[in-house]
């Protein structure tokens, strides 16, 4: 096992040294799939982190990411391998010109015709480096077949193409699924994995992604910004806010050299908060000025505090 | 004590599958397995560890949660003397044991496959409107294995074509190897599924036994099939079908459930229908459409209107489905003027009135998409 991944501390502490505020739940998800060889299936609100925690943890193991972005309608060939057909056809072509005794000798399926797709690329990366770290993203957005060919190449981590032979892996890539949870996955899958789901941060951890992500940021605006964010989060829209949204935001405020907020501010740049018109129209001067008095409240009477 | 350590694990998944939760036995052995790795001087760890191997479902968090205090608050022994090697050692023997082992004798099975066959075939039957909490979870995932039937295939996929504007490599490439430049070139084209499915469903007063239930319906076609517009309708029409982005039925239930109450008062099946219609004008065509209409039938508008809309409707759907759960009473007659003026346009007429019908009606609609 990577040194990195030897204990829970150590993890939580590389993430943290990173720039990933993690709680240790997490820390310890990824310990067990470490040591247990197993996939982890991250589920949670968009926006979230939960592809942001992939590329992190590949810095943290100094190993390659290696990204499956998943679609609807993805099927194995994407996924897996493809071969090189334009290349195929052309040096055909050009040994027909040869003569017929020419392209008999050639051999169309070799590995010079093989289009390496990222799941055949993590079986095969562990030979000459360290292992992988493969991510599976938004699996939620492939179907039922998919998902199916995907538990069969997780389980044994080898595969057999048929004109050249099977590969296996030599040592297993640590794997993360990520799933927006627009649709139940199937159990056989979720069976495979271990599961985690991670929730929006409190504000204190906001506050130290936002501190750390947006460096020199004033503290006093930071906390009333993080504040903001989750008391938003409370309320029923369509699309809530993510971390990367509350990040725009204080940016946003930053650049327009703004230290304190009011209802007329955030309703000017609401859009860097809500991106549907459906949650803009609901987001109204009156129900900003609720919350925003709500909070003074809060600071008030010492809740607020972080 | 790394014995006892794993007897308790195994109550404790008893207790989850009691309150609900369900735990296979590669599970229980994971997480066995989990904690070895783990170890038990940590509370918070030694939690992370059960629920990432035992739960896989966020909803299931709270409930966990809540049993774990439950159960390992009073007995802190077992946490704080374990021998981790032995623990260890006994989950390997446990491993080779269970492998031969049938899963009864561990009591683990699927909760809803302990329900006999009578009593899945007695809730089938019942009348929705009179199905408790506990039914109506059953119900749920009922409906949602119905839904399936609906789901097609993604527009992505490709199937073998005679001519077209894409050539398939692949079938190309292994027509015959010695030669296949010369041959019939082979193509493909999507495989695209054209019919649209367009739900209505009145949701006014008179429904108010039966709407939760055809909104976890709803909400489970919308989940599986992706060409499917629903829209609510009493007095007034709305289109909900943004709403099923949302992961949790009851959340999509709870959102509306206020909305709901704002409508009461009344069912105009005729303006609704026609407002219906001009919010999907551009989508519906008689062509691909098949419109499904969910209501008792109880008018409270006019019912020339009715007859107008329902000659439109009729105009831009090929098929018109009119789902009614009064019908599931054999002694209903469908009398109620909407119904009347209503029913010379309906292709199929058929009754919601418990999981059973609406099975047959999903059926149906899937044999008609």
């Amino acid at each position: 096992m990577n040194q990195e991944l030897r204990s829970v501390d150590v993890i939580a502490s590389s993430l943290l040294e990173n720039g990933y505020i993690a709680d240790r739940a997490l820390a310890t998800t990824i310990y067990l799939a470490a040591s247990l060889e197993k996939p982890v299936l991250l589920e949670g609100e968009p926006g979230v982190g939960k592809t942001q925690l992939a590329c992190v943890l590949a810095d943290v193991l100094q190993a390659r990411l290696i990204r499956l972005q998943c679609f609807e309608g993805i099927d194995s060939y994407s996924a897996l391998y493809e071969w090189n057909y334009p290349k195929q056809l052309m040096d055909m072509k050009l040994r027909e010109l040869q003569g017929e005794g020419a392209l008999q000798t050639l051999d169309i399926f070799t590995a010079d015709y093989l289009l390496k797709r990222p799941l055949l690329d993590a079986i095969q990366a562990g030979r000459d480096e360290s292992p992988p770290v493969l991510l599976i993203d938004e699996i939620d957005r492939a179907d039922e077949e998919f998902e199916a060919f995907l538990l069969e190449v997780l389980s044994d981590f080898q595969i057999s193409i048929p004109e050249l032979g099977t590969v296996k892996a030599t040592s297993r890539p640590l794997v993360i699924l990520t799933s927006n949870g627009t649709r139940e996955l199937h159990g056989a899958l979720k069976r495979r994995c271990l599961y985690h789901w991670i929730d929006y941060p409190t504000p204190s951890q906001e506050l130290a992604i936002l501190e750390a992500r947006v460096p020199g940021i004033n503290h006093q605006l930071a906390t009333k910004v993080c504040h903001f964010v989750d008391k938003l989060r409370e309320e029923s829209f369509y699309k809530k806010p993510g971390i990367a949204e509350t990040i725009d935001w204080a940016e946003a405020l930053i650049a327009l050299g703004i230290v304190s907020l009011d209802s007329h501010l955030v309703t000017a740049t609401a859009g860097c908060l809500l991106k549907y018109k459906r949650d803009l129209d609901v987001f109204g001067l009156d129900k900003i000025e609720l919350m925003l008095s709500d909070l003074a409240e809060r600071e008030g009477s010492g809740e607020g505090g972080l | 004590m790394g014995m006892a350590l794993s007897h308790h694990l195994q109550q404790f998944v008893r207790q989850l599958k009691e309150a609900g939760i369900v735990v296979d036995s590669s599970r229980w052995i994971d997480c066995c397995r989990a904690v070895a790795v783990v170890g038990v001087s940590r509370r918070d760890d030694f939690k992370c560890a059960v629920r990432a191997t035992l739960i896989a479902d966020h909803g299931d968090y709270p409930l966990f949660d809540q049993l774990f205090e439950r159960y390992w608050s009073s007995r802190a022994s077992p946490l704080l003397i374990v021998d981790q090697e032995l623990l260890a050692e006994n989950t390997a023997a446990l491993e080779g044991a269970l492998s031969h082992e049938p899963i009864e004798h561990l009591g683990l099975e699927n909760p809803a496959r302990d329900c006999s066959y009578s009593q899945l075939d007695i809730v089938r039957r019942k009348d929705l409107s009179t199905l408790s909490s506990q039914e109506l979870l059953m119900a749920q995932q009922e409906f949602a294995r119905l839904a399936k039937l609906l789901a097609r295939d993604r527009n992505r996929r490709r199937v073998a074509a005679k001519k077209g504007r894409e050539v398939d490599f692949r079938k190309w490439t292994r027509v015959r190897q010695g030669c296949p430049l010369n041959s019939v070139i082979p193509y493909r084209r999507r495989n695209r599924n054209k019919s649209r499915l367009f739900v209505l469903c009145d949701i006014s007063g008179s429904m108010e036994r039966y709407s939760r239930f055809f909104l976890h319906l709803l909400y489970a076609m919308g989940q599986s099939f992706h060409q499917v517009s629903v829209a609510l309708f009493a007095t007034r029409v709305e289109d909900v079908t943004l709403e099923f982005g949302r992961s949790n039925p009851e959340e999509f239930r709870r959102r509306l459930s206020d909305e709901i109450t704002a409508w009461s008062g009344g069912t105009k099946i005729g303006h609704s229908i026609d407002a219906f219609l001009a919010l999907n004008a551009d989508r519906m065509n008689a062509a691909t459409a098949v419109t499904l209409v969910i209501s008792d039938g109880w008018d409270t508008g006019e019912s020339e209107l009715l007859h107008r809309s329902m000659v439109s409707l009729r105009r831009r759907s090929r098929k018109i489905l009119w789902l009614n759960p009064l019908l599931g009473d054999s002694r209903y007659q469908p009398l109620c003027r909407g119904m009347v003026t209503a029913l010379p346009f309906v292709d199929e007429f058929l009754p919601a009135h418990n999981i059973e019908s609406l099975s047959t009606a999903i059926r149906k609609i899937s044999t008609l998409l």
